[in-house]
């Protein structure tokens, strides 16, 4: 526990390891995520595994010199092949695989152009699934727009802003608190902002809708003028830091205005980032804060929140 | 360095301290401190002759930084977040969107003291309130130079590296001062400890009679005056960050002289000041306390000291 934080650091449920397009078959990356040494791969087939770093056998780290073969990658150390599924597949110089030979394997889902993995503390199964978003298919929609950023926070901390319709007014300069409506169903949590936007045409009344499926993985739909989905993804590094990526498409249009339009609008958004982004980095979370009868609905979002661990807190 | 070195004592003495120099926080200025293990927030009301206020860093409210984009006005610092406002003793005095303040809406307030071009805050474990002041050095009131400002960050504890003031042998041995001063010590009525020493200052023409007093004012501040070929005073000050590293500010200055020869033996002695103080740096991060150290009857009062310092501190000591 740190001391910013009164909560655990690594929630359970789907977080972004890699985006898809980064990974290419026969590829090996090593990662960082929840405090622990990680291995990416995408076996011969375009399956994408991740297995915990270290061989089972000497210690090596399959991720610095490792190489897929066929359906597994091989440590660099003692050429010991592990499967996607973690078991070892081949010891070449030897007459017999030990029985019990095995890394953990964690569970992987590619979707949305994203490389997901599921992290429980109890290492219990996944218990939901991240759903398949039809603009990020669709021709009628841009490629993702991918920006990236390591944050010395935590997601679910930074993440209370999508309930705290004050700090829009006093962070982010608009001219009137938002009106927001909260939703909780299960896992998922969507907030409906509705809000009044500049255009070149004038004010226009648009909608703002932030969906939280799980602790990492976040949808902001924006209606009004120009259509925009933002899908925003965040992987513990450890206790302190946070991997934070947004990802931007916007509905096309024939004269490319709405591109157009979409790319102020990230610039924008981008700002807005740099704007949360010392207050994210320099607070803390209160337990109990000390809250005004004005102020969102953080109790609804705490709530919601808890259910990711599995110890309460 | 060692990884863990575990003390007999608590880390944090009772007194003043000093956190910032009066003439890096102007009118309205914000300053993100960290001191005894924790986050705090220094502000100076806007005015000219504004007080300095110092605050837990931390809003009550979602838990902002107020040190980090916070902004000061005429009553108190506004937080970046969602613009809560707090004066300078802890209340919150206005929330711009809400009709109600809610009615124990308090921050934690540390008293603050301006005092010889420096800012203290007063620390006490159990809250007591100040019941001493820090004096102002008299003798710089006119005719000395700027002060010139020296900072280390130590890892070590200020009761340790307190016992350099007595252990006049070190003096001869780590700094290779020549031969042992003469020295005498006094208990002063306000229970700091004076000292004066007088030796031979060497100098390129030879020998010198000198002088060095120090005196102590609470565990967060000493006034050493050197007299001899020149005369210089260095302000000591010395605050926990956390209970194994601790802030260290000389501040040195020299008496005002058209002299050339004299303002070059001053800068030289500040160098020595330095030097010295580095080479006290590696003994003081990699040493252990001793509890019980072996001592020869030559040593300086390294027992009295520790006596006298525990006054400092609040509890008993582990090895009582």
């Amino acid at each position: 526990m740190s001391e910013r934080f009164p909560y655990p650091a690594n929630p359970n449920g789907w977080f972004r390891v890699s985006y898809a397009d980064e990974l290419k078959p026969g590829e090996v990356k090593p990662l960082a995520y929840f405090g622990t040494d990680l291995v990416l791969f995408r076996d011969a087939a375009g399956e994408a595994h991740v297995l915990d770093a270290f061989c089972a056998h000497l210690g090596a780290h399959l991720g610095h010199g490792g190489s897929v073969d066929g359906d597994g990658i091989r440590c660099p150390f003692h050429a010991w092949k592990w499967g996607g599924d973690g078991r070892c597949l081949d010891v070449p110089y030897a007459n017999k695989v030990p029985a019990r030979a095995q890394i953990k394997s964690w569970p992987v889902r590619e979707k949305n152009g994203l490389i997901l993995v599921w992290h429980h503390d109890r290492d219990e199964p996944p218990g939901w699934e991240i759903p398949d978003l039809p603009e990020l298919s669709s021709d009628d929609w841009t490629p993702l727009d991918v920006r990236r950023w390591t944050v010395r926070s935590r997601w679910l901390d930074m993440n209370e802003n999508s309930v705290d319709k004050v700090h829009f007014r006093y962070v982010h300069g608009t001219p009137v608190i938002p009106e927001a409506e909260i939703t909780v169903e299960g896992h998922i949590l969507t907030v409906n902002n509705l809000l009044k936007m500049t255009t070149p045409r004038g004010e226009i009344e648009a909608s703002l809708t932030t969906t939280d499926y799980g602790p990492a993985f976040q949808t902001v739909h924006i209606e009004g003028a120009v259509d925009t989905l933002m899908v925003n993804t965040s992987t513990p590094i450890d206790g302190e830091t946070t991997d934070v990526s947004f990802a931007y498409t916007v509905q096309k249009s024939p004269d490319g205005a709405h591109e157009r339009v979409g790319r102020a609008r990230i610039k924008d958004l981008e700002h807005q980032f740099e704007q949360d982004r010392p207050i994210w980095e320099n607070k803390t979370y209160h337990a109990r804060p000390m809250l005004a009868a004005e102020d969102g609905d953080f109790g609804a979002y705490r709530r919601w929140m808890r259910q990711f661990f599995s110890e309460a807190w | 360095m060692p990884q863990h070195r575990e003390y007999p004592f608590p880390a944090y003495p009772n007194g003043w301290f000093c956190v910032a120099y009066s003439d890096e926080l102007g009118p309205g200025a914000v300053q993100k401190l960290h001191y005894f293990g924790r986050e705090l927030v220094l502000f100076r009301e806007p005015s000219e002759a504004g007080a300095a206020r110092i605050l837990d860093a931390y809003c009550p409210h979602l838990g902002a930084h107020l040190g980090v984009g916070g902004t000061v006005e005429a009553d108190g610092i506004r937080c970046p977040f969602h613009a809560w406002k707090w004066n300078g003793e802890g209340r919150c005095v206005d929330i711009p969107y809400a009709k109600r303040i809610p009615p124990n809406a308090q921050i934690g307030t540390w008293p603050a003291c301006e005092r010889n071009g420096f800012v203290f805050i007063w620390h006490h474990a159990e809250g007591a309130a100040p019941d001493y002041e820090i004096p102002e050095i008299a003798e710089i009131a006119s005719g000395w130079t700027p002060f010139t400002k020296l900072e280390w960050t130590v890892t070590s504890r200020m009761y340790d590296m307190g016992e350099n003031a007595v252990d006049h042998v070190h003096f001869k041995y780590l700094h290779g001062a020549s031969g042992a001063p003469t020295n005498t010590q006094r208990l002063d009525e306000d229970g700091n400890l004076r000292n004066y020493s007088e030796m031979e200052m060497s100098t390129p023409k030879g020998p010198v009679p000198g002088s060095i007093e120090s005196r102590g004012a609470g565990p967060g501040m000493g006034v050493v005056h050197v007299k001899g070929v020149v005369e210089t005073i260095i302000v000591t000050k010395s605050t926990p960050i956390d209970d194994e590293t601790v802030h260290v500010r000389f501040s040195y200055t020299q008496k005002q002289t058209d002299d050339e020869r004299e303002l070059r033996i001053g800068k030289a002695m500040l160098r020595d000041l330095k030097k010295q103080m580095e080479q006290d740096i590696v003994i003081f991060e990699n040493k252990t306390y001793r509890t019980q150290p072996l001592l020869v009857p030559e040593d300086g009062p390294i027992a009295e000291y520790r006596r006298r310092a525990r006054k400092s501190y609040s509890g008993r000591f582990w090895d009582e």
